[in-house]
């Protein structure tokens, strides 16, 4: 039985996070999420007590002409080494961040940071209609994209800067880490929550996302719109840091 | 090329002379009989936690798995295919040695392989192939650095698609990066869909009363026809059916591994796409398998461990373009986990070491094969379920039930007949043929379960730790 005073449980699905749950925080200060730049997120897998398995950076650029670049770094830890993904995402700037144009990089390095043999693969990627044309060693491919679309990274750019509403329901298609075509999905307002961190108590906003191929993603973001903290299933975002660039 | 040597065999399973008493003792060694040209690759995709059906191209309309229909469509699908132990270890153990798990020392999670069963690696290298494997191992350890006969790619920590995208990505880079001179064997071990082996326990326990995900209401797939039967069975067996969840809790947990599914349909697209761009398809033989199925609501179970249907059938596809039938479906021949390790060696041309699996490649290259009439799977430290064309037959340990059912008339194990005075021949008779099965086993010594050596080595650290502190006050 619970103290008196203990704090209500969680909700889900912050209950999901466990003892991480500590780590969500809101950082001070002003942010525009419309602006430049820079955040960091602690990825976590959620069983048992949960660990922290990589890290996951990005930096928003916005040129003279409003044109928006999203920078990409990734860094998961392996046993025995580590996976590294870098990418920059060209995209409009619209509700869903979909990008025009995008390039990736993947390589496993080995223990003492060095790349392993074989394993680095780079990809560019251009929208073309509804087409996605993707080109990088050893041959070009065409993915078909029907209506909008955008790339699950992306959305970590596009919910900062959704309005907080009801009717705020869209429809895409998803190209999950760049090159999978994942169908019917929708990112929706899901509400207004106070969860009781600790002796802190946050307001965050929500957004969720249900589609094929992917467990339900829920993103929270604060009052400011920078996104504090991002679940599906057994995975989990949480900032570490965000400064204005 | 010539053959290699025992001492080429012990160098590749990182043994030398000094350590001949921990050597493995095999039968036979293999022996490249082709040249290395005119063998093909194999890429050997393994995925954990995927029952038979759970996919579009086998019956399921719950999924979108056009990647894995496809893989379908390219080949061979065996719609009988049983895994040997319906729990990761001792399953695995079974497809990269052609071993029963009793006999592989595997019959619980977290074990070695015992040294007298050399696992693909250990078997393919030495006849000169590159032999690399990526993704979850899980004999003992999950994801593990070194593997005897293998190069490893690492892989990360943590569930699903958190490690499954490093699976796919890397070897996606391998196979159009890698050097040609040698033809290759590459494990592909996704995790996905056991991500919901945790959902009952983990997530479970949290989920709301109510739908998290309200505009999923209208997609939830409908619980199966034998959500709710309970035919006789051990005590045990009864215990760990799932009682937690609401019906629609349930159809919740369906809708999460119909996406977990899709999550892995998307990484197996990758390495389709990759072999496909390589140019060597028709020179790649592609395996698909699972270590194990879900219980998905079926008899009120989740996860595995028992030997019910849900569990136990696990895909077995086999493609190449031109050498392998497309398209085709085998619901006639019995297979097993045990068969993959011979079936490479067929088509390598290797002898394979010894075992009880069977090739399957005369049944992929449509020519009339001898065949087994009875196939066997282990479960819960050593019960035994035997399946013949028409019955499944189950024993348990420890527990005097038996289960028979009559697979024709009731495909959704309903009703064990094993009481019933019309059945008491065909019991008797599965009775004894399981016996005849078990004669022929090659049983080693179980191997230490390194997880519950920590466990209890712990629990004797702390124990000494509380008598110390007492001593001392």
């Amino acid at each position: 039985m619970s103290p008196p005073d203990a704090p209500p449980p969680l909700e889900f699905p912050f209950d999901t996070l466990g003892g991480q749950a500590a780590k969500l925080r809101s950082p001070e200060g002003p942010f525009d999420p419309a602006k430049p730049w820079e955040q960091t997120w602690g990825v976590y897998t959620l069983t048992g007590r949960g660990a922290r398995t990589g890290q996951l950076t990005l930096r928003r650029r916005v040129g003279r002409r409003g044109n928006v670049a999203l920078d990409l770094s990734y860094l998961k830890a392996c046993t025995g080494g580590s996976q590294k993904v870098s990418a920059t995402l060209h995209t409009r700037d619209g509700a869903l961040a979909t990008p025009l144009r995008w390039s990736f990089e993947a390589c496993l390095l080995d223990a003492s940071g060095k790349p392993i043999a074989h394993t680095t693969i780079a990809r560019t990627a251009v929208a073309k209609g509804t087409a996605i044309v993707l080109s990088g060693p050893p041959a070009e491919r065409t993915l078909d994209v029907p209506g909008t679309f955008t790339v699950n990274w992306a959305l970590f750019d596009a919910v900062q800067r959704l309005p907080r509403e009801r009717t705020t329901t869209h429809s895409f298609t998803l190209i999950d880490h760049f090159d999978e075509v994942k169908l019917g999905h929708t990112l929706a307002w899901r509400g207004t929550v106070e969860p009781a961190i600790g002796t802190r108590t946050l307001r965050l906003h929500g957004y969720d996302q249900v589609g094929q191929g992917v467990v339900p993603w829920v993103y929270w973001v604060d009052g400011s719109g920078r996104l504090v903290c991002a679940v599906a299933g057994l995975e989990a975002y949480l900032l570490e840091a965000s400064k204005q660039a | 090329m010539a053959s290699p040597t025992r001492r080429d065999v012990l160098r590749t399973a990182g043994l030398g002379a000094g350590a001949a008493l921990t050597a493995p003792l095999w039968h036979a060694r293999p022996a490249a009989a082709k040249p290395a040209a005119a063998r093909p690759n194999f890429l050997v995709v393994l995925c954990d936690q995927l029952g038979l059906d759970a996919i579009g191209a086998h019956g399921c309309k719950d999924v979108h798995t056009p990647n894995l229909d496809r893989l379908v469509a390219r080949g061979t699908t065996f719609l009988e295919s049983h895994s040997t132990n319906p729990v990761c270890s001792p399953a695995r153990s079974s497809i990269v040695t052609g071993c029963m798990p009793v006999e592989t020392g595997v019959i619980s999670n977290n074990r070695a392989i015992h040294p007298s069963c050399p696992n693909l690696g250990q078997w393919f290298r030495p006849a000169g192939y590159e032999t690399l494997y990526c993704g979850k191992w899980h004999l003992p350890g999950g994801y593990q650095p070194k593997i005897d006969g293998f190069t490893v790619l690492p892989v990360g920590r943590g569930q699903g698609d958190l490690v499954d995208t490093i699976v796919s990505r890397s070897c996606e880079a391998y196979l159009t990066n890698r050097s040609r001179e040698k033809p290759f064997l590459m494990v592909a071990s996704f995790m996905q869909p056991h991500d919901i082996c945790y959902w009952g326990n983990h997530v479970g326990r949290r989920i709301p009363p109510k739908l998290a995900f309200e505009r999923i209401r209208d997609r939830l797939p409908e619980l199966p026809p034998n959500h709710a039967a309970r035919p006789a069975a051990p005590a045990a067996l009864d215990r760990i059916a799932f009682r937690k969840f609401s019906q629609e809790q349930w159809r919740y947990y369906l809708y999460i591994y119909a996406r977990m599914v899709e999550m892995l349909d998307a990484d197996v697209g990758r390495l389709l796409h990759a072999v496909e761009a390589s140019g060597q398809a028709d020179n790649t033989v592609i395996l698909f398998t699972a270590d194990h199925g879900d219980g998905r609501g079926r008899h009120m179970h989740v996860s595995k461990w028992y030997p019910y249907e849900e569990a136990v059938k696990v895909p077995m596809v086999v493609s190449c373009p031109g050498r392998i039938a497309e398209n085709a479906r085998d619901a006639g021949h019995l297979v097993s986990g045990v068969d993959v390790m011979p079936t490479l060696c067929d088509f390598a041309g290797i002898q394979p070491p010894r075992g009880q699996g069977l090739s399957l490649r005369p049944l992929l290259e449509g020519r009339s094969a001898a065949w087994r009439d009875v196939v066997v799977s282990e479960h819960r430290f050593i019960g035994r379920s035997l399946r013949s064309k028409r019955f499944k037959y189950v024993v348990y340990k420890d527990d005097p039930v038996e289960q028979l059912f009559d697979m024709k008339n009731d495909p959704w194990e309903t009703k064990n007949l094993y009481k019933d005075a019309a059945h008491a021949s065909v019991l008797a008779e599965h009775r004894k043929l399981l016996e005849e099965f078990q004669g022929r086993l090659k049983v080693v010594p179980p191997m230490v379960d390194v997880h519950a050596k920590r466990l209890r080595e712990q629990r004797q650290r702390q124990k000494a730790a509380r008598s110390a502190k007492g001593g001392r006050r």
